[in-house]
């Protein structure tokens, strides 16, 4: 047999064996009762990406930059003519890939993106032109030597100390010639003008997006938790402005749900808020794990879902200089991600998660290998085990081996969190 | 009390004061005050004592010509898009090191004219300031003014003598540290670069003997009730989410656009 005929075999059995993953995962998100319509939306743009495995295309010029982490503005990207489409994956075969080119204890994210572009058969990772890796934690740091191997690779300083102000300005520089090499790729300057635009149309889809969880997040249940994370997921792959269009139709319709009182259900259920490690589409087994288990995710606080998205861009000086200042504030500063050495804002902000969620417990994700989480679990179960909140902590690899054991601990720790209120004086009678 | 209402007060009181002191100045010289004017001190001194006490620096963001004037400088700033600058950390360690000694100056002169109104008041002429002063300042800060707002409240020897009296003034700034996400916009957007607004973490009080009390900080704070300003404990005017995401649409130029194709 050939050599090309070999690989031939090798991509299609890739493939197939992916999309039997992602198929399983959008069947059981399918199976889950209380979708909104909208949601088919939201799926057409996973089944598209990971089945028909090419990324959406609206504009056949497109170029395309993948970028990881939260800390490389989309709006840069855009005004620099081009797609930014965030490559933080949850594909459990690339993962396998990955695992033979990279150490044992690297985290299966980063496994999974090794992989993924090693292969060279994954549509939305061929597609892009260069990628931009934000040197945040030592895997991803690495990761940013290991895909230059594969293609063009930008760096992206992100400093280590957010009140440093030293280290913001040196973030501001790397930020700008980034930029300048995207523009290089398209042609297209940034303008003051189209900064500012685009800013603007990430601002209008904030406001969507922090209205989707004020509506998920505050009392009764009008969608589900794994729905939700799903739809929060596909704006790593879709067009913002269409996304956001979408996002507001969705947001509608939850809204008609309220006011028809038509909520999923009336029954107590307990409310979990989910932390940790990203949730990267198909990985979504955590997420439906808990509401399989009874449980509703009421709160989430990882950076491929809410939380990446929640802050808004704070424009305090209307010139090009003064967007770059602002767009790195809102990137670094506000970001609750555990690579920063003091990071007491994440619990404050969890606190107010639990707050305003009425959460009743927490699940700590960790992906195995993600040390910055895993060590910050510490801190977090202090904390809030002395506000007598429960904390547990599941960790988790790219593989279906592991679904059964967390099932039992997902499912007592829920069974344990209805226990604790059963007959208390509070209302909260599961 | 929204963003615009808020600055629409802060303008109107400037503008204000400005037309008392043109009247009165015109006043003055249409009848001109017999005697000596040594009637001044009288209701000058307790007015004086009234302002530092209740207002503090509110004074400079509220009633101030001179603040005034450099907002208007400001605005000329970003009407034309002119480059800005960025005072950094360390400038502004020399910066409020050069506010110092300028207190200082401002004290000991005072204390001099005090002494010698008391005790020689036949001595009483007019100053002979030194002309090169301002004809090398003037300049000097106003182009520092069109590029960094309200550069001169940063040094302002007046103003860092209200400040002395901080602890007890009516007006606070008051930081909700639980709903604080610490974005730093807050930083972003103070012109006399108080660090701690952004930084704190434990304290509910975060006023500082700099600060003017603009509203800038509670203006571009994106969380609901992080930032907020009282009086005598009464909270009159604090961030909002929703008047945030308002302003932060209608402050960007070009036209607007709407979400979705």
């Amino acid at each position: 047999m050939s050599k090309a005929n070999e690989t031939g075999k090798f991509q299609e059995r890739y493939l197939d064996k992916s999309r039997r993953i992602v198929s399983k995962y959008l069947q059981e998100l399918e199976n889950l009762p209380g979708a909104p319509e909208e949601f088919e939306y939201f799926k057409g743009i996973l089944k598209e990406v990971f089945i028909e495995n090419k990324p959406v295309v609206y504009d056949e010029n497109e170029t395309f930059v993948g970028s990881f982490c939260v800390m490389m503005p989309q709006e840069l990207v855009y005004a620099a003519g081009a797609r930014p489409l965030r490559l933080c994956s949850g594909n459990y075969v690339g993962f396998h890939i990955g695992d033979y080119m990279t150490p044992r204890d690297v985290c299966p994210l980063v496994k999974s993106v090794v992989g993924n572009t090693a292969s060279g058969i994954n549509g939305i990772y061929d597609a892009c032109g260069m990628f931009v890796v934000p040197l945040t934690c030592d895997c991803k740091k690495k990761l940013a030597g290991k895909l230059s191997e594969f293609k063009d690779t930008v760096p992206l300083y992100v400093p280590f100390n957010k009140t440093d102000d030293e280290g913001m300005e040196t973030y501001i520089q790397e930020m700008k010639s980034v930029v300048e090499k995207i523009s290089k790729k398209t042609g297209v300057k940034v303008t003051r003008e189209s900064l500012a635009g685009q800013i603007r149309i990430m601002a209008e889809v904030q406001k969507e997006i922090r209205r989707f969880i004020q509506l998920k997040d505050s009392g009764e249940i009008l969608i589900r938790g794994s729905h939700a994370m799903a739809i929060m997921n596909t704006l790593a792959y879709d067009h913002i402005q269409h996304w956001g269009a979408h996002l507001k139709k969705l947001n509608d319709e939850l809204l008609k749900r309220k006011e028809e009182d038509a909520y999923l259900t009336k029954k107590k259920l307990p409310r979990i808020l989910l932390t940790g490690s990203p949730v990267a589409f198909p990985n979504l087994k955590i997420p439906l794990l808990i509401e399989e288990q009874g449980g509703i995710i009421a709160g989430d606080e990882t950076c491929l879902g809410d939380r990446g998205m929640l802050d808004p861009v704070s424009v305090c000086d209307n010139s090009l200089e003064g967007y770059y200042r602002a767009l790195a504030n809102r990137y670094v500063k506000p970001c609750s991600c555990p690579v920063f050495p003091d990071n007491q804002q994440r619990i404050r902000r969890l606190e107010k998660m639990v707050n305003e969620g009425h959460i009743d417990g927490i699940i700590y994700h960790v992906l195995r290998g993600c040390l910055v989480y895993d060590y910050e679990y510490l801190a977090v179960e202090k904390y809030f085990t002395e506000k007598g909140i429960p904390v547990i902590r599941v960790e988790s690899d790219y593989n279906e081996e592991d679904v059964e054991q967390l099932r039992i601990r997902i499912e007592a720790f829920i069974e344990m969190i209805k226990f604790r209120y059963k007959g208390t004086s509070e209302n909260r009678n599961f | 009390m929204s963003h615009k209402l808020f600055q629409r007060i802060r303008w109107c009181c400037m503008a204000l004061t400005v037309a008392v002191i043109i009247c009165a100045n015109i006043m003055a010289l249409r009848n001109p005050p017999g005697g000596s004017g040594t009637s001044a001190p009288v209701f000058v001194i307790p007015a004086a004592i009234v302002f530092v006490v209740l207002t503090g620096r509110l004074v400079c963001g509220f009633l101030c010509p001179l603040g005034l004037f450099q907002d208007v400088l400001w605005k000329i700033n970003e009407i034309l898009h002119l480059s800005k600058f960025n005072r950094k950390e360390k400038f502004m360690k020399l910066v409020n090191l050069f506010a110092k000694i300028l207190l200082g100056f401002f004290l000991c002169g005072m204390t001099a004219n005090l002494l010698i109104f008391v005790f020689r008041p036949d001595m009483m002429q007019g100053g002979r300031f030194p002309v090169f002063v301002p004809v090398i300042a003037g300049p000097v800060m106003l182009f520092l003014n069109i590029i960094a707002r309200r550069f001169f409240c940063n040094v302002c020897p007046i103003g860092s003598f209200i400040g002395l009296f901080e602890k007890l003034n009516l007006f606070r700034l008051k930081k909700n540290v639980s709903s604080c996400s610490m974005c730093g916009a807050c930083y972003e957007a103070c012109s006399m670069r108080i660090k701690s607004i952004y930084t704190e973490t434990e304290k509910k009080d975060v006023t500082t003997s700099m600060c003017i009390f603009c509203g800038e900080c509670i203006k571009k704070c994106p969380e609901d009730g992080a930032l907020s300003m009282t009086v005598a404990g009464k909270e009159i005017y604090s961030s909002s989410r929703n008047d945030f995401e308002d302003s932060q649409v209608e402050n960007l130029p070009g036209k607007k656009e709407v979400a979705g194709k």
